[in-house]
């Protein structure tokens, strides 16, 4: 995908927190993850790096970021971008979060404490400020934090806005977790880095794993995008013996598709078969029907195939092997019958 | 149709439909079937599913209590898929539960069925066992299991620590710590060193012991996890295979996932069985199963109610229930319409207090334990808990200035001087926060600062409308009220 010049985003990471919460240990990787993906103009979403605002605590006593400093952000941007300037505006946070109600998150800043209850944003008035704005046409909320209640806290409204509200901008408002729910984050079998698993997901769908029946082409659609998250978010959390389920709102355009990032339609595939120990024929099939066949399979077969999951089979329903198509940017190898 | 015969049995194939049925074997298994574009296309439903699906890759996946299992498939004919065997995920050493040895079931059976420690106070009718073990023994341990898990009477008076003391038993070898003492009915507090520390209430019964088993993960620094808390009546010992103790163990599951509002279908029909067949004798099984009908909207029937008072008494959380009951159109609850004092286990119950003190003062007493605790309680558990007042807070008075001691004060000393105590910490915790005498700098509430949030100021203090504001703070009027009238006073100081 080549830069998006109309596009921003705004990237909060916060990982220090006091007693009362208790600091995390994945928020900062995570924003560098995101980060990552966002500013790549080949596959990700090619968001020039300019236009990136990180905003990430620090563990200091002064407890950034502040939320003069998260306003002044976004304040910039509307400034940069007043009229109608922008095309997308990109917000995510990683960090504590609790419940704001049914469609919202209060995002605590790293001095809340039992006694500091307000000291959170309330995502969904930050939201509001943003669609309202008239600079962006698309407002994307991610947000990676916990939705548990605490009595008596309350977020905080954004010191910037419109002198009129505009036409408000549509939205996709994906939350790692259903309201009144924790989020988790756990070492990554990667790496051990400790990531969200909603991010780990979320990633992994922007990078290819999110597949739409009504798409082709590069990219993700935010169709596809909001049940990859729905799907994979619980089983990665099953994975590190953590129940977590994702809560996506979509309300981007469907016909035409929006779509996220550039993450090639096509994988690179090659098939590895063991002497001896496959019949005669191979069938590639998954969701969009057969896709390949050979007859009789060479030592290594090579080919391209559309992300998504697919079966191996006999050509007879025996199945013989099974492999997603998902991260396209390196060929995937496949061994059969060994 | 059109094209070669080939194309012609493709297309054919391509709109045929296979049968796919998914049994789970356990009729509590929840499951459901997801197509190769992340699309749910049969379910959720309980115990088995039957779908109509053209030919492709599919995903059953079956979730059952803590557990969750999948079955990738490609349908091409006509397929029965059954569940992988699932264990379910669970604190307590059931049989059957994935994370837990034979060698913590038995040490939490001999440990239940024994006492560890002298008794407490002069009619130790009821029983109180707390087990603690962690789930994967492999991973190397950096601390002692249960570290900062406390058990502690009303007064503050530490009963035991689970991490060591002459009160406990414990084997790190097998991964677990235990403590059972004989004490009086009433209620005590588990104690979790968090952040943030954390309380929560345990009812004990004449007759009963109250079984509380907790999850520590071993090699993190994180101590024991109060989410994991699950908490058994019996009045003969922990026991691993009974049908009751997985019900109720399913039973927290289920009321830990089914919010408000929920649909009746995600109710585990073993829980709801229990509950109609009017066959319980166990208390926590229908307790459980009642809240869990009212949070689908359903009504409890009175002769539960009655069994379940005809089993424990009137204690908090059947009072709690009551009153819920009766606000969905249920009988009033016989004693008149006064609260429990004391926060009852059951968050479900502090909510429906809470939320029946709008319209009725005499669901929360003012000046009850239950109405002081109020600003302090916190809502992410099954269980009514609360945290320990900070510095910042107004200073709250320890429980027994406010309620009569529920030990024998003679016996609560003997007790606590076999507790363990730290080295350089104190024999007692502070339950409610600091006690500080005669007059200190006043610090401000977070109820005040929400008041004034909410637009509260010195000259419209007295025209605020209470009950408003206490349903939106999850409060008691009396606490709001309260707050108003620290908030007017402030001239005056």
């Amino acid at each position: 995908m080549p830069l998006q010049p109309k596009d921003w985003a705004v990237l909060v990471g916060i990982q220090h927190y006091g007693d009362d919460l208790g600091s995390l240990q994945g928020p900062l990787d995570d924003v560098g993850a995101f980060r990552t993906w966002i500013e790549d103009a080949a596959t990700g979403g090619g968001v020039p790096p300019a236009q990136v605002k990180v905003l990430a605590s620090d563990g200091s006593d002064r407890a950034p970021p502040l939320k003069d400093e998260i306003d002044r952000a976004f304040a910039s941007i509307l400034q940069q971008t007043a009229g109608g300037g922008g095309r997308r505006l990109y917000v995510y946070f990683g960090g504590h979060g609790l419940s704001g109600g049914a469609d919202a998150t209060l995002l605590c800043l790293a001095s809340w404490s039992l006694a500091l209850r307000g000291a959170a944003l309330n995502e969904a008035d930050y939201r509001t400020k943003l669609a309202e704005s008239g600079c962006f046409a698309e407002i994307v909320f991610l947000v990676d934090a916990c939705r548990t209640r605490v009595p008596g806290a309350f977020g905080q409204l954004p010191m910037f806005g419109a002198a009129a509200p505009k036409p408000a901008s549509v939205a996709f408002v994906a939350q790692a977790t259903r309201d009144q729910y924790p989020a988790f984050e756990a070492a990554s079998a990667d790496d051990r880095r400790v990531r969200g698993h909603f991010t780990k997901a979320l990633l992994d769908g922007l990078r290819g794993g999110a597949v739409d029946a009504n798409h082709a082409g590069p990219g993700v659609t935010a169709d596809g995008l909001k049940r990859y998250i729905e799907v994979h978010t619980p089983r990665v959390a099953a994975a590190h013996g953590h129940a977590q389920t994702a809560q996506v709102t979509n309300g981007l355009p469907s016909d035409p598709p929006t779509v996220f990032g550039a993450a090639p339609a096509e994988g690179q595939v090659e098939i590895v078969v063991a002497p001896g120990a496959t019949p005669g024929t191979l069938v590639v099939e998954g969701a969009v029907g057969e896709a390949a066949r050979v007859s009789p399979p060479p030592a290594v077969w090579s080919l391209r195939l559309p992300r998504g999951t697919w079966y191996v089979t006999d050509g007879a329903d025996g199945i013989v092997g099974r492999f997603r198509v998902q991260d396209t940017t390196e060929v995937l190898h496949v061994r059969l019958g060994s | 149709m059109s094209g070669s015969g080939a194309d012609a049995r493709a297309a054919g194939a391509a709109h045929a439909t296979f049968r796919l049925t998914a049994r789970g074997a356990d009729p509590d298994v929840e499951l459901d079937v997801v197509d190769g574009w992340d699309r749910v296309v049969a379910g959720p439903t309980f115990s088995d599913l039957v779908a109509s699906l053209p030919r492709g890759p599919y995903v059953v996946r079956f979730r059952l209590g803590g557990s969750r299992a999948e079955r990738p498939l490609f349908l091409g004919a006509d397929t029965v898929v059954d569940a992988p065997p699932m264990a379910r995920a669970s604190s307590a050493p059931i049989d059957g539960t994935f994370s837990s040895t034979a060698d913590q079931t038995r040490a939490a059976c001999e440990l239940s069925q024994k006492t560890t420690g002298r008794d407490v106070g002069a009619q130790p009718t009821g029983r109180v066992f707390v087990f603690v073990r962690t789930p994967d023994r492999r991973r190397a341990s950096v601390r002692p299991v249960g570290c900062g898990l406390r058990l502690v009477s009303r007064s503050g008076r530490v009963l035991a620590s689970l991490d060591g003391g002459p009160a406990c038993e414990r084997s790190d070898v097998e991964g677990w710590s235990g403590v059972s003492l004989r004490v009086p009915p009433g209620q005590l507090l588990l104690r979790f060193a968090g952040p943030p520390v954390r309380l929560v209430p345990l009812q004990v019964f004449d007759g009963w012991q109250t079984q509380a088993f907790v999850l520590d993960p071993a090699g993190t620094s994180a101590g024991p996890r109060p989410d994991t808390l699950r908490v058994f009546l019996r009045r003969d010992g922990f026991d691993p295979s009974g049908q009751q103790t997985r019900d109720v163990d399913r039973g927290y599951e289920a009321l830990a996932n089914v919010g408000d509002g929920a649909s009746p279908a995600r109710v585990p029909p073993s829980v709801v069985r229990w509950l109609l067949a009017e066959k319980f004798d166990d208390p926590m099984l229908g307790l459980l199963g009642a809240w869990l009908q009212l949070a689908v909207g359903r009504t409890v029937p009175p002769y539960v109610l009655d069994h379940i008072e005809a089993l424990i008494g009137p204690s908090p959380d059947v009072v709690a229930l009551r009153i819920a009951s009766a606000r969905r159109g249920g009988p009033l609850p016989r004693s008149g319409w006064a609260g429990p004092s004391d926060p009852p286990m059951f968050r479900a119950g502090l909510q429906a207090l809470l939320d029946a003190s709008v319209e009725h003062d005499e669901a929360i007493t003012d000046g009850s334990p239950l109405d002081r605790l109020s600003p302090k309680f916190l809502a992410d558990l099954v269980w009514t808990s609360w945290t320990e007042a900070v510095a910042a807070e107004a200073v709250l008075p320890a429980f027994d200035d406010l309620l009569e001691e529920v030990e024998e004060e003679g016996a609560l000393a003997e007790s606590a001087g076999t507790a363990r105590t730290d080295e350089d910490g104190p024999r007692s915790v502070d339950v409610t926060g600091p006690r500080l005498r005669g007059r200190s700098p006043r610090s401000v509430t977070w109820v005040e600062r929400a008041l004034r949030d909410a637009g509260v100021t010195t000259t419209n203090a007295s025209r605020a409308d209470v009950s408003d504001l206490a349903r939106r703070l999850s409060l008691p009027p009396s606490a709001v009220r309260r707050a108003l009238g620290t908030i007017r006073g402030a001239n005056a100081d």
